[in-house]
């Protein structure tokens, strides 16, 4: 049994009048990917921006290897976000935005350009290091995203909706890549996605979330086995469809 | 057909933009039919004139920082934090942009005079027991009037960046563990630089051309005031030339450099599709002081334009905080007065023929961009949106010296000129609105008239004219607007009253002792509301906001 990482308990998070989250606990094992599964507007983003303490949620408690780090601003976490739109820095190259978490820790010069090395050479970027992000396709885009959050080896790595801006062959590509690199490092994944095949081709754990509620969580073949509710067999029965 | 409109559009531009353009360039380097740099020696071993370069220069500096100072943070407060009012506020902000700081200027002179309301107010205040000399040479009446009337235009250029900056830009600084510091320094503000650069170039392009301010303020050692001086010897003092090539050598070098830089950086602007916690509220505490400061700017900001509103109706205002007397008979002087009867009328008359020129060319210019493939459109391009960057002194004293003894001589009679330099300065806003109306005009329309049967002339007159005629009347009223009180060519190109515009009559009037301020301030006040009345009117009709038009 492997231990567990990450805790969230009783979340619940409103803005303004709307109730994005509600009474959202789950837990986390080391090194698993774990998928946070719905559809748009169930909170998917909101939770993942809350793990990674972006927000702030209103109610409930999130420890990271038994630490309570709920109200931790995110640049003390060490909670690895990629964002949905990778947010690669337009006016620094490959190289300056996969260094940047290295610099800010003020590591030595030669210990950054080894990390930086070894991360471009794993996610097979070498070549590019002195390109800019608009020079670069989306799935090499993609790819500096999750290195530039790997190498400042983060406790928890999250994925928002990584494969929502690539065409469908470069998807399928990114997904294996993902999934190596992702069992390289050995490191723990959050993954948020609106897309079930993902969920159940890459995911050894899913919550399902609907209209802020987590419905359900379990193995791939437990969510397929037995359905909580008719919402969970809906949701996944998409999955033959497609 | 087109084809003609095309080549009176080319002759347009290039014998009222292109030639005097040239003809000053030529002249201030080819001397006697010879070139020589004479006249750029003269220029800077004249002790008056490198006084007034350093002068200028520095002044272009200290505005730029000060309107950096008041811009930059009223920038990210306007666009990252949301408070109730906001809108209202922020349309507060813009208006010091609707009136030339020249007529500001002549209720600033009395504000801030030895023993004007200012000093009185502080010294019954006990902050200061002696009045202070704030006006000294002018310099700082200068630097105040002319921050006031260009903060804004810092304002939109960063909240221009702001609103295009992805937030998760520095969200995703954070996450990988940075502080708020390093975030500013390493990501918002690099990214920033753009439209900072831009912002700067204009600011400083404009103070350094700015004619009024100085002028009422009466400090003589700038630039644009020594151009204005030169005009009255030009055959034999050469230096309007030289100080007039530096401001079109600054200008371009200003634009290539912004151009190549904004290319350089391979800037996105895709927005992330997280939104909802981008405006942090303000609440409490932290509102009322938002609010405090905000109400106290707004006075500062709007102190000269609440300076001549308190001029024009006040009967006497000599040594008292506030007038003593209130009094509307300026206001009818205004509709008196024989030289405010001449400006007003000679105005309307000048602004409403720029305006119909610059409808019709704005017009013809739109569509040939947008519906023609000639050869050299790419020029027309540049051509129409040149006056963008080119300071209206240098196109009047291109005009002034280009076609002095000719038949349009603005010493005998200024009309032709005038009309012409107001609708060269406004066209490039009346070219993009008629282009960006061509460009969402879906060309189907046009086709389905013809396929219908409709001759070219019908579709015309009955599909593109509608279609396209709000915008173009919206972008009339502003250049009506603009033109009524257009400051530069104004002052340069009338010599004989009869054929003052309301600018040069503000200017004369202000620099007479008795009732002349008085009824400069009426008029100005009037100009103020006519200027505002034409902004709504012209926003209302094409829902795009005042900002826009101070953009590059």
């Amino acid at each position: 049994m492997k231990k567990e990482i990450l805790k969230v308990e009783n979340i619940h998070k409103n803005f303004g009048k709307l109730v994005v989250l509600q009474n959202v606990t789950f837990s986390v094992k080391e090194g698993e990917i774990f998928f946070l599964l719905g559809p748009s507007g169930s909170g998917k983003t909101t939770l993942l921006r809350i793990l990674s303490g972006l927000c702030q949620p209103d109610k409930g408690k999130i420890f990271l290897e038994g630490e309570d780090i709920t109200f931790l601003p995110t640049n003390k976490r060490n909670i690895g976000l990629v964002f949905q739109n990778y947010a690669l820095w337009p006016h620094m190259s490959v190289e300056e935005n996969i260094s940047y978490g290295l610099v800010v820790r003020k590591l030595r010069k030669e210990i950054i350009k080894e990390k930086v090395e070894k991360i471009l050479e794993k996610t097979q970027l070498t070549q590019f290091r002195d390109k800019f992000p608009s020079e670069l396709s989306g799935g090499q885009q993609q790819r500096v995203a999750i290195a530039r959050t790997l190498v400042v080896e983060p406790k928890i790595l999250l994925l928002d909706e990584p494969m929502s801006n690539l065409d469908t062959k470069l998807k399928e590509q990114m997904r294996k890549e993902i999934k190596r690199i992702q069992e390289e490092m050995k490191i723990t994944t959050i993954y948020v996605t609106h897309d079930q095949k993902e969920a159940f081709l890459l995911g050894d754990t899913i919550a399902i979330l609907n209209f802020g509620e987590i419905v359900q969580i379990g193995s791939p073949s437990e969510l397929t086995l037995h359905p909580a509710n008719k919402f969970v067999a809906d949701f996944i029965g998409n999955t033959e469809k497609i | 057909m087109k084809k003609i409109f095309y080549i009176i559009s080319f002759v347009f531009l290039i014998l009222f933009l292109v030639f005097p353009l040239t003809y000053i360039v030529s002249n201030s380097f080819f001397v006697n039919g010879k070139f020589s740099f004479i006249i750029f020696k003269t220029a800077i071993t004249n002790y008056v004139i490198k006084k007034s370069i350093i002068n200028s220069f520095f002044l272009g500096i200290i505005v730029v920082i000060s309107t950096s100072i008041i811009g930059i943070p009223l920038a990210f407060l306007f666009t990252r934090y949301s408070f109730p009012f906001k809108n209202v506020l922020k349309t507060f902000l813009f208006l010091p942009l609707i009136i030339s700081p020249f007529v500001g200027a002549i209720g600033m002179r009395h504000i801030l005079s030895r023993f004007g309301p200012l000093n009185l107010l502080l010294i019954k205040l006990k902050i200061i027991k002696y009045p202070i000399s704030w006006l000294g040479t002018g310099f700082l009446g200068i630097i105040i009037l002319e921050t006031l009337h260009l903060f804004p235009i810092m304002f939109l250029n960063i909240s221009a960046s702001l609103n295009n900056f992805d937030i998760s830009y520095e969200e995703a600084s954070y996450n990988l563990g940075a502080t708020f510091s390093y975030t500013l320094r390493k990501i918002t503000l690099p990214l920033l630089l753009p439209g900072y650069f831009a912002g700067s170039s204009i600011i400083f392009i404009w103070s350094l051309t700015d004619l009024g301010t100085p002028l009422v303020f009466e400090f003589y050692k700038l630039i644009s005031v020594q151009v204005y001086n030169s005009l009255t010897d030009i055959n034999t003092n050469p230096i309007g030339y030289a100080l007039i090539v530096l401001i079109i050598f600054l200008t371009i070098s200003f634009f290539v450099f912004i151009k190549k830089y904004i290319e350089k950086t391979p800037y996105t602007t895709g927005k992330s599709g997280i939104s909802f916690e981008e405006e942090k509220q303000i609440k409490g505490k932290k509102l009322v002081l938002v609010y405090s400061v905000l109400f106290f700017f707004l006075i500062f900001s709007l102190s000269p334009h609440i300076s001549i509103i308190f001029t024009s109706i006040s009967g006497k205002w000599f040594f008292s905080i506030f007038p003593q007397k209130y009094t509307l008979e300026f206001y009818r002087d205004v509709f008196l007065h024989p030289l405010t009867k001449i400006g007003i009328t000679n105005s309307i008359f000048y602004s409403s023929l720029s305006t119909l020129i610059d409808i019709f060319f704005g017009f013809v210019i739109g569509f040939i961009l947008s519906r023609t493939k000639f050869k050299g459109r790419n020029i027309l391009d540049i051509l129409s949106m040149l006056p963008l960057a080119i300071p209206g002194i240098v196109i009047a004293f291109g005009y002034f010296i280009s076609f002095t003894n000719t038949f349009l001589d603005p010493m005998k009679n200024p009309t032709f000129l005038l009309v012409l330099s107001y609708s060269i300065r406004r066209l490039p806003y009346l070219v993009r609105s008629s282009y960006s109306m061509f460009q969402q005009l879906n060309e189907n329309l046009e086709e389905a008239s013809y396929n219908l049967g409709a001759s070219h002339f019908f579709t015309f007159r009955k599909i593109i004219i509608p279609l396209i005629s709000p915008g173009l009347f919206a972008g009339g009223i502003l250049v009506f607007a603009f033109s009524m009180l257009e400051v530069s060519s104004s002052l340069i190109l009338s010599f004989k009253p009869k054929f003052y515009p309301i600018a040069k009559v503000i200017y004369e009037l202000a620099g007479r002792v008795t009732d002349g301020p008085y009824i400069a301030s009426a008029l100005g006040v009037l100009g103020m509301i006519l200027i505002g009345i034409c902004f709504i009117i012209s926003s209302k009709i094409i829902s795009r906001k005042i900002g826009e038009f101070f953009r590059i």
